[in-house]
């Protein structure tokens, strides 16, 4: 496969459906006039080694859709610093209140079993914490749309 | 301010900011006549406005997608080539940016030129 066709195979990869004929179209009339111009300047037809160089020059693909579909971020830079803050204390806490209750359980002797059992409760634990976290943040952000500052 | 490499990135970070800050002033400027995507570069270049070839088109295609730039495609030579121009909306847009521009242009020239007085 040519070295243009599987890069463009790679952009489309991460393009939403609805611009991917489009977009791609364009990326192609664009590189292959760029690919044409280098050939021209060195008066031979390009190396594999060359083109790809070309189109590394050009951008990663996910770099190039990125650029082409913005999106909102799924927490803004306005509340990302509060959203770590808050993720922090919860994880900390949650491992707090985890090692209590292992404390607990492990008065009446400690085997492999309950130091097994501590260690899934606490990490499905955090990874519920983080979950009840992220969600309410963007749901905040939704909700008052927080702005970025600076 | 922290010196060597660090204090290299601070100020190339903040040049790149300022630079971003221009470049649709730039791109809607010189779409003042209908342009392919290489031409625009090309005509940015003459300005002395550089920018990647990776970073135009997404920035036309969101201008398109704001309403500011038209697009159709036309066949030049072998090659179908995407033709963007302004619209109604983007002279307006482009009018109202220049005088934005202009305004705080004039507003830094003044600040500039009354620090370099104090300090004299």
């Amino acid at each position: 496969m040519h070295p243009l066709d599987r890069y463009l195979r790679r952009v489309a990869f991460w393009l939403p459906p609805r611009h991917r004929p489009d977009i791609l179209e364009e990326l192609r009339s664009v590189l292959e006039d760029r690919l044409e111009g280098e050939a021209a300047a060195r008066d031979r037809d390009l190396t594999e080694p060359e083109i790809e160089r070309v189109l590394q020059d050009f951008g990663a693909p996910a770099i190039i859709v990125a650029r082409f579909v913005k999106r909102r971020p799924v927490i803004s830079s306005g509340l990302a610093y509060f959203f770590w803050r808050v993720l922090t204390l919860a994880l900390v806490a949650i491992l707090f209140a985890q090692f209590l209750v292992f404390i607990s359980e492990a008065r009446g002797g400690l085997s492999p079993e309950i130091a097994l059992e501590a260690l899934e409760r606490t990490f499905v634990a955090m990874l519920l914490g983080f979950a009840c976290v992220t969600i309410s943040f963007v749901l905040l952000d939704r909700r008052y749309g927080a702005q970025e500052y600076g | 301010m922290t010196e060597g490499p660090a204090k290299r990135g601070i100020v190339e970070a903040l040049r790149q900011e300022l630079r971003r800050g221009t470049l649709v002033l730039a791109v809607l400027s010189v779409l003042r006549a209908e342009a392919n995507g290489t031409t625009v570069r090309e005509r940015l270049a003459t300005g002395g406005v550089e920018i990647d070839e990776g970073a135009l088109y997404p920035m036309l295609r969101r201008l398109e997608d704001q309403g500011l730039l038209r697009s159709e495609w036309r066949t030049e030579g072998a090659r179908r080539k995407r033709f963007y121009a302004l619209t109604e909306a983007g002279g307006e847009t482009l009018e109202t940016l220049l005088d934005e521009w202009r305004e705080q242009t004039g507003a830094l020239i003044q600040l500039t030129e009354r620090k370099t007085d104090a300090s004299a």
